[in-house]
């Protein structure tokens, strides 16, 4: 990337409401011209606390957005209280924080990484020119840190079709709400208790018995996801190695990416999702993913390797539901003893699907 | 005189307390108390195409990542 793409700002910013405030107003800095001497004690990300310069004008936006899991990366921080012990991360001589500040950390998101700047992660700079973006733009934001899953199968990127929405020229936004990004004010442990949207939000209640599609007459509503028959191959990754780097940082290097597609036996059904099929993506955890760093996981044999994935790669016709017996019969795309690898936890086996839905005649 | 005197001396210092009201007042409609501050050093260089791809060197790329 050119320095211009990262580093230029425009000069109509000058006239904006933020750009009135000088830039030192946010960044600190000297105005001096000399270039070390101008830089000296600045602050590269402004927005990188919600008590900073932009809680001064945005204080309801800041005020929610301190508890929101884009801020706080609480669901990352509960994948060590989950597999090590609760509070494993207040311990200062964890390795498994050493792992957590240095590498997971990275995917935190201040107001900037999707209003001003492209993430760390994506090579960071200005994504337009320093303009504050109402809409964040998606290829650079979004996928920035989303890229290689949701937002890359989105926009055809990873696996082998776009999604549908993204050829309608929908962004994220349009279906996700802005609470998905600001937060509510609640402490978000996880993603999936956050708002998320559904397909129905939009396209009503489709799996019903007068529905002119056959496919979706015959399954009542609660028996799998949509996904199960209107996603595709996703990007799923095996056996990640986290390694110390030479500058302290925390490299997580998976071994295999492979795209493919399972569906899976949904391990627990829920009120919102209360699906007995479900598609699937496997998470690249080992019991000794962490074991340069420190010990083995010790709960790691209670949590599935194999995770519910809501597929962002949407199409009307997919193989899998061509025709009915795309699917009843197909073994291959549903998750048999043989795909559970030496290594993955023992509580993947619960998601295996031992009787699949028998040819139809 | 005397009388005089006192009359400038309290309209002077309602005048100023308008002043400094008003000023305040302005503080409040801008939301917050970040005060402008002059930055035309850094505007010379970050606003001219030519300075920045002059003084930049790109460092190894990285890729999208992350779910
Ligand atoms: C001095 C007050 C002030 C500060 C400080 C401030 N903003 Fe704003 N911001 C505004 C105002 C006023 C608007 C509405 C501007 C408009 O309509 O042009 C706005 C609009 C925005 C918008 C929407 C852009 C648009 O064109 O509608 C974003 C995003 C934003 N601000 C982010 C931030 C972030 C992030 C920070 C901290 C780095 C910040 N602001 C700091 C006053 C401020
Ligand atoms: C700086 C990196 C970063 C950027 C930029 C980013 N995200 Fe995220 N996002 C994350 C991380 C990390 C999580 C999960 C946090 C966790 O589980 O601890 C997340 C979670 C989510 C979630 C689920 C949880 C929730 O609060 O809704 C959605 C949806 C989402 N991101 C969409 C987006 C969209 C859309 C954009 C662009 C407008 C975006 N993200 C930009 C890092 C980022
Ligand atoms: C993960 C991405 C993401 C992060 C982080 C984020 N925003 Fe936003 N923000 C959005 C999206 C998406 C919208 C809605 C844009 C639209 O409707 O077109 C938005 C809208 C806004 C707006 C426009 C007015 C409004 O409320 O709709 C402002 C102002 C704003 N954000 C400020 C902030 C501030 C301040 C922070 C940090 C405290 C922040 N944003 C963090 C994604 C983000
Ligand atoms: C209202 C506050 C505000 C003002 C004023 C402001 N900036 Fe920024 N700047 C930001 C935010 C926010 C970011 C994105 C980093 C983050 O997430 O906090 C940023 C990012 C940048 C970056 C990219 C840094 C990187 O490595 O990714 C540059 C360069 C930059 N600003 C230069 C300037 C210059 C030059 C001016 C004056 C013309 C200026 N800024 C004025 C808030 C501000
Ligand atoms: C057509 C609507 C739609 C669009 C467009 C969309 N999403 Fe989603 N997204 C959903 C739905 C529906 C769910 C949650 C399904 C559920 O709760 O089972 C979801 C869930 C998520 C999640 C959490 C679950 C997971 O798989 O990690 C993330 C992160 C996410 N979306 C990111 C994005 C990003 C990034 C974009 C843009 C590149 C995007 N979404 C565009 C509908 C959409
Ligand atoms: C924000 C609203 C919204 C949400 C949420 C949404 N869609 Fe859509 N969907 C649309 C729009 C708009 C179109 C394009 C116009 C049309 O064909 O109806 C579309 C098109 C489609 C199509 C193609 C229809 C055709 O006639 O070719 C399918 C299939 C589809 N959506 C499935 C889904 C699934 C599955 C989900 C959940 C993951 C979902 N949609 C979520 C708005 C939405
Ligand atoms: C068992 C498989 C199956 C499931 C589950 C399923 N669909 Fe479909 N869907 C189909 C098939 C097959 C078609 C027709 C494809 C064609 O045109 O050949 C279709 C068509 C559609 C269309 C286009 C409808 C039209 O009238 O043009 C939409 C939109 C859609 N599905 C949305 C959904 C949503 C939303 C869900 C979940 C609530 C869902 N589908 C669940 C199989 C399924
Ligand atoms: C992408 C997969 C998929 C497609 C396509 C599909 N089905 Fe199914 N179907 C299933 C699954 C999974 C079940 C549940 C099997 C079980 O648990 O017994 C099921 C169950 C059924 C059942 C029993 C319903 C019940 O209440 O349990 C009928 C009848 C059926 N399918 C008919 C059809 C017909 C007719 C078509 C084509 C128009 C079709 N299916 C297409 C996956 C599919």
């Amino acid at each position: 990337m050119e320095g211009i793409e990262k580093f230029l700002v425009r000069a109509d910013f000058l006239e904006t409401e933020h750009g009135r405030l000088g830039c030192i107003a946010c960044h600190g800095g000297e105005n001096i011209t000399d270039r070390e001497q101008a830089h000296a004690g600045m602050t590269v990300m402004p927005s990188s606390s919600t008590e900073g310069v932009c809680a001064e004008c945005h204080g309801e936006i800041t005020e929610t957005y301190a508890t929101a899991i884009h801020y706080t990366v609480q669901g990352m921080a509960n994948f060590f209280d989950n597999f090590v012990h609760p509070g494993v991360l207040e311990e200062e001589d964890s390795g498994f924080k050493v792992a957590f500040d240095n590498n997971c950390y990275k995917c935190h998101a201040t107001c900037g990484s999707c209003h001003v700047s492209r993430p760390v992660a994506y090579g960071g700079g200005l994504h337009s020119q320093h303009q504050f973006t109402s809409t964040p733009p998606m290829g650079e934001t979004c996928f920035g840190c989303h890229g290689a899953r949701n937002a890359g199968e989105y926009m055809g990127v990873i696996g082998y079709t776009r999604d549908i929405h993204f050829q309608q020229g929908m962004h994220c936004k349009d279906c996700h709400p802005v609470s998905n990004f600001h937060g509510t004010g609640e402490v978000e442990q996880t993603m999936w208790e956050v708002d998320l949207p559904g397909c129905t939000d939009c396209h009503g209640e489709m799996l019903t018995a007068n529905s002119p599609i056959e496919a979706h007459r015959e399954h009542p509503a609660d028996l799998m996801n949509c996904q199960v028959c209107h996603a595709s191959a996703n990007n799923n990754c095996f056996e990640c190695h986290a390694t110390l780097q030479p500058d302290g940082s925390v490299a997580g290097v998976a071994e295999a990416m492979r795209v493919m597609f399972k569906i899976g036996l949904n391990p627990e059904p829920t009120p919102e999702r209360p699906y007995r099929y479900i598609t699937l993506r496997h998470i690249p955890t080992l019991i000794d993913t962490f074991s340069t760093l420190a010990g083995e996981l010790p709960n790691f044999h209670e949590f599935s390797n194999w995770k519910y994935s809501p597929t962002h790669n949407i199409q009307r016709v997919t193989m899998q539901n061509e025709s009915c017996n795309s699917c009843h019969g197909n073994e291959f795309i549903f998750l048999r003893e043989q795909d559970i690898r030496e290594n993955d936890s023992e509580a993947s086996k619960d998601l295996v699907v031992r009787q699949i839905p028998a040819p139809l005649p | 005189m005397q009388k005089l005197d006192k009359a400038k001396a309290l309209y002077l210092t309602f005048a100023s307390l308008l002043v400094v009201g008003v000023i305040v007042w302005n503080l409040g409609v801008r939301g917050g108390h970040v005060e402008p501050v002059a930055s035309d050093a850094c505007v010379a260089c970050h606003l001219d195409a030519q300075i920045i791809t002059g003084l930049y060197i790109p460092p190894e790329t990285a890729g999208g990542g992350g779910g």
